[in-house]
Order: C-alpha cells, then structure tokens, then sequence
C-alpha cells in the first residue's frame, strides 16, 4: 500500500509539474493549501498548559481529459507535533472508519511526533447532461444544513473540527440521473472497513414551491433508514431542516435524529444563524464524570446530548477580515460551548486565524469549564 | 375653466409623456448593458485606505431571472459558485463539496465584503420593472449630455432602495451616474462608470466604481475584462448541479 501510495504523491508532484509548464495547463487544475496550527490546552480551570504544533498540507488535482471525464487525486499530509497530554500526537495516526482501503501510510510515529500522508479522494467521475458516475473515494455530501447533517449518513460533518472541513472520504461508488428541471435521483453505496459497515442508499430531490427537497431511504449497517430534508424560505429568512430515523433491528434500538434551522442575515453585514438538534440516544441527564461527554459524533449520533439548541452570529467585516461565534447549550447536561473564530487575510492567499473551544457541563450538580483549547492557525492557499 | 381643463390635460399628457420617455430611456440603458444574455469576465477591486484586495470572476446572465458568478481567483474562493434562479439563490462551496441556499435577506446586503450588493451582481430587481421613472433634469458627465432620471420603487417592489437618480446618456444610452438613498432618503451609494470601450458588438462603459457616502476612501471597482452579448445560453445552464461542474 505504501508503494501505491508513493506512486500517487509522484503522480501528483508530475502532474504539478506538468500542469506548470506545457499547453496541458487547460486540463489540469491544481489546488490546496499549506498550514501551521499552534494549539494550546487548558485544565478546566485554565491551567496545566499544553502545546502541539500541526503542519497540514493538501494537494488537490483535477484532471480533464475530456469535457465528460474528470480524474481527482487529493491528498493530505499532517506533521503533528505534541506534548498535551490531551492532545496525543498518536490520535491522528487513526484512521478513519469509513476507509476501507489502507491509502495512509505513516512516515513517522513516535509518542510527540507523527507524520502521515493519506489519500483523501482518488476517483474517476464520467458526467453528461443527465448523467453522473463516480467510482472510487470520494465525499458523498447529503447535508442541506448548516451545523448539524442527519441527512448526511455517508459520514457527517463535525462543526468543532474546523480545521478538516473537507471531511474524510468514502470507498465506493455513486450515481446521479438528473432527467431535466430541478429533479435528480442519486444511488451511492460506500464500504467501510468496519464489520458489517456498509451503507448503501437512494436519495430523490427536487424543487418545488421556493424549497429544496429530499428523501433518501437506505441501509445503514445492515439496519434500514428513512430520511428527509428540506431547505427554503418563511418571508426573507431561510428554513432548513433534515431528520433521519435508523430503524431498529432485533438487537438494536432506533435511532432518530432531527434539525431544524433558521438563517438570517442583517442590515450591516451581520449573519444570524438558529439551530436545534433532537437525537433521541442522546444523554439528557447531567454527567457524574466530565469525559462521559464523547464529541466524536457518527451519523447516528450527531451530538452526545439529547436537545442542543445552537447560536452562530457572524460579520464580515470587509474582504480582509470575518469573526463568528458560536454558543451552543444542551438543556438536560447543561453543556455549553463557547467557539469563536476570527479570520484575517493578511496579504492575498495567506490567512492566519484565532480561535477558541471551551467546553463546559454540569458535572456532579456542578456547573464548570471541562476543557479549554486555543488555537492560531495561518495558512496559505494556492 | 376650459383653460384650466385643457392645461391639467397638457400637463398630465406631458407627465405621460416624459415618464414614457424615461422608462424607455432606462430600458435602452439596461438593454445595452445585459442583452438579451451576457458573459463577462471581470475584476473586483476592493479598496480601502490603507489596503485592496481583487477577485477575479466570470458571470453568465440570462434576463432578471438567471445568473451565475464563478469565482477565478483568489486561490482560496477558486470554485465558489453563485446561482440565482428567481428569487431563489446558492452557493457551491468546493471545499465542504456542498451546496448551500442562501436565505433572501441576503439579497440588499454587500457582497463577501465588497460595497456592491448581492442584488448589483445578480440583477434580481429591474430597474425597468420594479421603478416609476421620471425625467427630472439634464447634465453633462463625461463630455456627454444626460438625462437625468428620478427611479421611485412601486409599492409592490422588493427592491433594497426608496429612491435611486441614474444619469444617462443621451446619444448612446450609457448610464454614467447612478446614486442610491435609503428610506429615509440618505444618500447610501454612488455608482460612477468610466473607461466607454467597444466590447463585443456595443459600446459601453467597462469600469464602475461603487463609493459609499459615509465611508472615506472606501469604494470598490468592477472592470470587465472580457464581455460577449446575446450567446444563447440553454436554462439547464443555471442549475445547482452546473454549479459543480463550472
């Protein structure tokens, strides 16, 4: 796998190459970007700092070699650097679930220093008027949302982890017929590594009446599931909404997950954003022990917590420089996160970023900070 | 009294008369500016007293009611799309590989930073439709006589403005001035055009500068590089999944 995997790097650093110096120019867009996180963790009580450092580099490249035929390669690669001992550098050795092909080799692991490449998309997509296919790995984004996706069973976005939006890709394969007007029929069906982890699914949407809507049926984990979501308008704001039930097996529960949101933007460039999250697995119970909080959400559980209702205001100040921030608050185990982000663009292409995580919880009839993390990040696009 | 009668009618059939001319004056104006359709390819120049910025970025318009604005540059918005159809409007965001709808509030607020609206972009309002013209005077801009043209919004028009004065150019239709007030008649933007070029098959004004009031040294330049008129552009053109593709 490590040989395929140093024949993909050659293949992408050739086509850089490639792409800069001849006529071929036209068929190939490359693109990515460099970063450097410095990251500092807090005690509850803002002490015991911990430092690590993440180098993150992405290189993305599209291939065209005919106006139906698109290649993609992308690849990430991540030096982490750590001595939190809440942030262990091993953690980012893991790899993801919903990869079923070992694409990621590890070119050093010790206990405070890991770097590793990882194949994050590598497909070919055929596309005409009516049709798109796709094989291989690839993001397959059901989300209409903004913060929480039910509808987005192929792997779900995590707002917290801001610094890998693009998410993990899956191994599999997808299908799109798009007959004409605003009507298209998807078929996708992704294998992961995990025992009996296949999802296979077909989702309908179409507009109509100002909204966008979709149904999706499937399996999931060997178990059937229903969704629907929808995105539209009541007066100038904007409504969306998506929910997904998981049926439940002999030796399973059900699971049901339900967002609904509104979006609104003000005069003078201020952007209000209102969500709520009903996951019925949820805790809605204050924690006896501050780690029964697992932020690691899957798409059956796209939060720890039973009701979260959420709060994003952001404004862009002008080209150069946004800030947002957003408060979210579980009633039931009382957790509250605390997230803002600020975003300069220093000169064209290079940003550099601020933010801050702090987690609190009523822990034993308590209500305290649980964790906190800061983060500066500058990164350069190309 | 048949005096009196005779000079309300001549001055009612002048008041038709002169909003005709306007209205038509303003529908010239807009039929050189857009066509029937138009690609363009331009740069958004962000200035600010102590910086600017560019985006670079290619459009397709067909009518009022279809749109599309592809992001060229800079390398980190490369990709973003926005699509209007109607009233309804979306983003592409390539990194996130999702489609986001954009709630309508949107529409009379600065686009990603810059001192043109959402609305100036996309052309979701008409200046011919959704406004009451009348002439209301005559000046020279650019060596070039001008109308002058008071637009009032009619009641049942989502525009973003109470009053909008464009001054337009008498031989060739070109809109050279255009100032926009708030509902409490304040003077929120003025809209200069410069650089009068042949570009595809018309001569029109290839440089426009939007200038805040209350904001020195804030303004922001659109020059279009590249324009063609009257392609045909299929509807499916303007469509979500196009987006992904562009």
């Amino acid at each position: 796998m490590k040989k395929l995997l140093i024949l993909l790097l050659i293949l992408v650093n050739a086509c850089t190459v490639l792409a800069q110096d001849t006529a071929a120019t036209r068929k190939f867009v490359i693109s990515g970007y460099i970063k450097d996180m410095q990251m500092l963790s807090l005690d509850s009580s803002f002490s015991n700092a911990g430092w690590a450092n993440l180098v993150h580099n992405r290189v993305n490249v599209k291939w065209k070699p005919t106006g139906k035929i698109t290649a993609a390669a992308e690849v990430r690669s991540r030096l982490f650097y750590s001595k939190a001992p809440d942030m262990p550098a091993g953690s980012v050795a893991l790899r993801a679930e919903n990869e079923y092909l070992n694409m990621q080799p590890v070119w050093i692991n010790t206990r405070e220093v890991v770097f590793i490449s990882n194949a994050e998309r590598l497909y070919v997509d055929y596309r005409t008027d009516q049709l798109d296919l796709r094989f291989g790995r690839q993001r397959i984004n059901w989300g209409m949302a903004a913060t929480w996706n039910p509808n987005d069973i192929f792997n779900s976005y995590n707002f917290l982890d801001f610094d890998y939006e693009e998410r993990p890709g899956v191994d599999g394969a997808k299908i799109k017929y798009i007959p004409g007007g605003a009507v298209n029929l998807e078929a996708a069906y992704a294998r992961t590594r995990l025992r009996d982890g296949n999802i296979g699914a077909i989702k309908l949407s179409f507009n109509k009446w100002n909204y966008d809507f979709q149904f999706i049926s499937g399996i999931y984990y060997n178990k059937p599931t229903l969704g629907a979501g929808w995105t539209g308008y009541i007066g100038d704001a904007g409504f969306k909404g998506e929910l997904q039930y998981f049926i439940a097996g002999k030796d399973s529960t059900g699971h049901f997950n339900l967002t609904l949101e509104g979006d609104y933007k003000f005069a003078g460039e201020w952007y209000v954003d209102l969500g709520i999250l009903y996951n019925n697995y949820g805790l809605s119970k204050p924690i006896s022990q501050a780690n029964a909080v697992d932020l690691n959400i899957s798409p059956k559980n796209l939060m720890p917590t039973k009701w979260n209702l959420i709060l994003t205001t952001s404004k862009q100040f002008s080209p150069r420089l946004s800030a947002n921030t957003t408060f979210l608050f579980a009633p039931g185990t009382n957790l509250f996160i605390f997230f803002p982000f600020i975003q300069y663009n220093l000169i064209t292409n290079l940003d550099v970023d601020l933010v801050w995580q702090s987690f609190f919880a009523e822990v034993n009839s308590n209500f305290r900070g649980m964790r906190h993390r800061g983060f500066l990040r500058a990164k350069i696009s190309f | 009294m048949k005096t009196s009668a005779c000079l309300v009618f001549m001055a009612f059939f002048s008041l038709t008369a002169t909003a005709q001319q306007a209205t038509e004056v303003v529908w010239k104006a807009d039929q050189k500016m857009r066509g029937s359709t138009m690609q363009a390819e331009m740069v958004i120049r962000t200035i600010r007293p102590a910086w600017t910025r560019e985006m670079n970025c290619k459009t397709w318009m067909k009518g009022n009611s279809l749109a599309m604005i592809l992001i060229t540059a800079p390398a980190k918005d490369k990709g973003v799309v926005f699509l209007k159809r109607k009233k309804e409007v979306w983003t592409w965001v390539p990194s996130l590989e999702r489609t986001v709808k954009l709630p309508p509030s949107m529409m009379g607020q600065n686009w990603m930073g810059t001192d043109f609206t959402n609305d100036d972009l996309v052309k979701e309002s008409s200046v011919v439709e959704d406004y009451n013209h009348t002439i209301t005077g005559d000046t020279v801009i650019q060596n070039r006589p001008c109308f002058i043209i008071t637009m009032i919004p009619k009641p049942d028009a989502a525009v973003v403005w109470s009053k909008v004065i464009t001054c337009i150019d008498k031989k060739d239709f070109l809109e050279l001035n255009c100032r926009f007030y708030d509902e409490d008649g304040k003077l929120i933007n003025t809209m200069n055009s410069y650089d009068i070029k042949v570009m595809d098959d018309r001569l029109i004004p290839t440089r426009f500068e939007m200038i805040p009031t209350d904001k020195k040294g804030h303004k922001t330049e659109m020059i279009y590089k590249a324009v063609r008129y009257n392609q045909p552009i299929d509807d499916r053109f303007f469509t979500v999944e196009k987006t992904q593709t562009l």
